[in-house]
């Protein structure tokens, strides 16, 4: 049987009256706290038994302090005089036992705790609390610009929807913990102005166990469908890049403790290390990862390449559910290229196909689209409304055009509702489609699209 | 090059400049405040004050530890306690006469209130 146990702690460091009842609950079930590590928090086992446990603030303490500074010596001393043994520390809150059977708590005026333990959460807590929560707002402000301007790019991709779900959690639980925190500071200075009461806190435990399996879940979700792939060597190499960069961070934190170095020293040798690791090993890792993608390394292999104008092409002969042959005679295959691209997350999937012609066969008619199935219904104005934009867009064609999309007939699309492109009063032969569940983005390079051929189009691209 | 980088203090993180000991106001003295004050009108040790308070009040007035260290902090930034010695981490004080001042402000607050109290039930109290 394990004498010792480590255990994933998660409390907000404010919840004093939490931690303590966890603490004294553990002791009567035989698990004594001994002490914690960066991630989690040591037990020893031993006779359940009542002991008392306290949590105290002070503000003076640090986590770079090489050691217990004189005034927190001094503190631990007048503790011990009352019985109280100190066991660890989390920054400024620090933790002790008791194992007398009434033993005076360490602190015993309501208002001076709160007080003093504001003083402690305003020392670095509530800073770093304030800044997650700014980077979680701009976060959130960038997803919000992404889904009004580009909905299909965001939506289409699990890489997308789980950094989007990751900085909610953060926003969340920042919001939660400092509206919980100020909530609770509030009603405690009035119930010491009152009748120096000291009243109890209450932690958000469940709603960040809550939030953290969330976000496992959702990371689960985004990584199993990409096993075997490259993508999620990518992810893997990031991930431990990430955990190298912290175990480094936090390596050179305690040498400069055990260097005895100061407080300030350490602080400032810490923070100056973690933002230059940061470039070193993101910029490198963002560096290999571009060689990579342009040494062709998480492209497929081309069925064949041909050398045209100085430039290597690539062919491909993908399946496409729709081809050129299907609606004309003439068309050789070895003249063409056939691509395709699929993305696809919980809410939404895009399809890219294309059939072009090789550079060395000029005239040739070409074909290219784009399948974007909407999950989820709420999404589908949205994502029409940016295709909608996109060909309204003067950007894309040669200046001084005049852009305009007209609606046609859609029963020979077998689709709902058809545009099509207008540049001055002439049709251009770029769609839009809007099926059930689908909008389809097809541009055809010939001239001329029959009503058979549209028709052909609608039935091919609708079963996908 | 160092010594810049130490003068920075980049103090996001640890803020240095936060008040070590959370500032109390002293119009009005709680009961701890009172005896703590009361125990250094002698010479006394501060971890001894504890001791000192229970036998005054005969248990009925327990200071934390915590507290009685944050409140020596207080009433020495404040200047109504002065350090006379120090003995390693052993410190001893003296009330200053600004504590005094505060004590006996505080203990003729008291004695009105037992005024009144007397004054209203040795009128109408036995009546009721």
């Amino acid at each position: 049987m394990k004498d010792v146990k480590y255990r994933l702690e998660i409390f907000s460091f404010y919840d004093h009256t939490g931690i303590v009842q966890h603490l004294e609950k553990m002791a009567l079930k035989g698990w004594l706290f001994i002490g914690r590590n960066a991630l989690c928090w040591k037990y020893r086992r031993m006779e359940p038994r009542q002991v008392h446990f306290a949590v105290t603030y002070f503000p003076g303490a640090s986590e770079f302090d090489p050691e217990p500074s004189e005034e927190q010596q001094i503190f631990k001393e007048f503790c011990e005089k009352e019985g109280w043994q100190y066991i660890s520390s989390v920054a400024q809150m620090q933790i002790f036992m008791n194992e007398q059977e009434e033993p005076v708590p360490i602190e015993t005026d309501a208002l001076l705790q709160v007080e003093n333990m504001h003083q402690a959460m305003k020392k670095n807590y509530l800073v770093g609390q304030y800044l997650l929560l700014g980077v979680g707002v701009l976060q959130m402000a960038l997803f919000l610009y992404r889904m009004l301007s580009d909905p299909i790019g965001l939506f289409s991709s699990n890489a997308n929807l789980f950094s989007v779900s990751c900085w909610l959690v953060v926003l969340l639980v920042c919001a939660v913990e400092l509206i919980s925190y100020y909530r609770w500071r509030s009603r405690a200075l009035k119930a010491a102005e009152v009748d120096r009461s000291i009243l109890a806190t209450r932690g958000n435990q469940k709603i960040q166990w809550i939030l953290l399996i969330f976000v496992l879940a959702v990371f689960i979700g985004y990584l199993l469908p990409l096993l075997g792939s490259w993508e999620s060597i990518v992810v893997g190499i990031s991930l431990a890049c990430v955990t190298v960069l912290m175990v480094l961070v936090h390596l050179i934190k305690y040498i400069l403790k055990k260097l005895r170095a100061s407080a300030v020293v350490n602080r400032t040798v810490t923070i100056a290390s973690c933002f230059v690791l940061s470039f070193v090993i993101m910029g490198s890792m963002m560096h290999v990862f571009l060689r990579m993608a342009m040494n062709g390394v998480f492209d497929r292999e081309p069925v064949e390449t041909y050398e045209y104008n100085g430039w290597t092409w690539d062919v491909y002969m993908d399946e496409l559910p729709l081809t050129l042959e299907d609606m004309m005679d003439d068309i050789d295959r070895e003249k063409y290229s056939y691509q395709r691209r699929t993305e696809e997350s919980l809410l939404m999937a895009k399809f890219e196909g294309s059939q072009r012609g090789k550079m060395t066969e000029p005239g040739l008619p070409d074909l290219k689209y784009e399948i974007i199935k909407i999950k989820t219904p709420i999404l589908y104005k949205m994502c029409l409304n940016q295709l909608i934009r996109k060909y309204s867009d003067p950007d894309t064609m040669p200046p001084g055009a005049g852009y305009s999309l007209l609606e046609l007939e859609a029963q020979n699309w077998n689709a709902e509702k058809v545009y099509q492109r207008y540049s001055d009063g002439i049709p251009m032969d770029w769609y839009i489609i809007c099926m059930d569940d689908k909008i389809i983005d097809l541009v055809c390079y010939w001239e001329n699209v029959t009503d058979d051929q549209r028709e052909i189009m609608g039935e091919k691209l609708s079963v996908l | 090059m160092f010594d810049i980088i130490i003068k920075l203090q980049i103090s996001i993180f640890d803020n240095e400049r936060v008040r070590k000991v959370p500032r109390i106001k002293f119009q009005t003295l709680t009961e701890q405040m009172f005896y703590i004050l009361l125990c250094l009108m002698d010479e006394c040790c501060g971890m001894d004050i504890m001791e000192k308070v229970k036998q005054m009040t005969e248990e009925r007035v327990s200071v934390g530890p915590g507290t009685l260290y944050n409140l020596l902090e207080n009433f020495l930034e404040a200047g109504m306690i002065r350090e006379t010695k120090v003995e390693g981490r052993k410190r001893s004080y003296i009330i200053t006469e600004s504590g005094q001042d505060a004590l006996k402000t505080e203990y003729q607050r008291l004695l009105r209130l037992a005024s009144d109290y007397q004054t209203v039930t040795g009128k109408g109290g036995q009546d009721r």
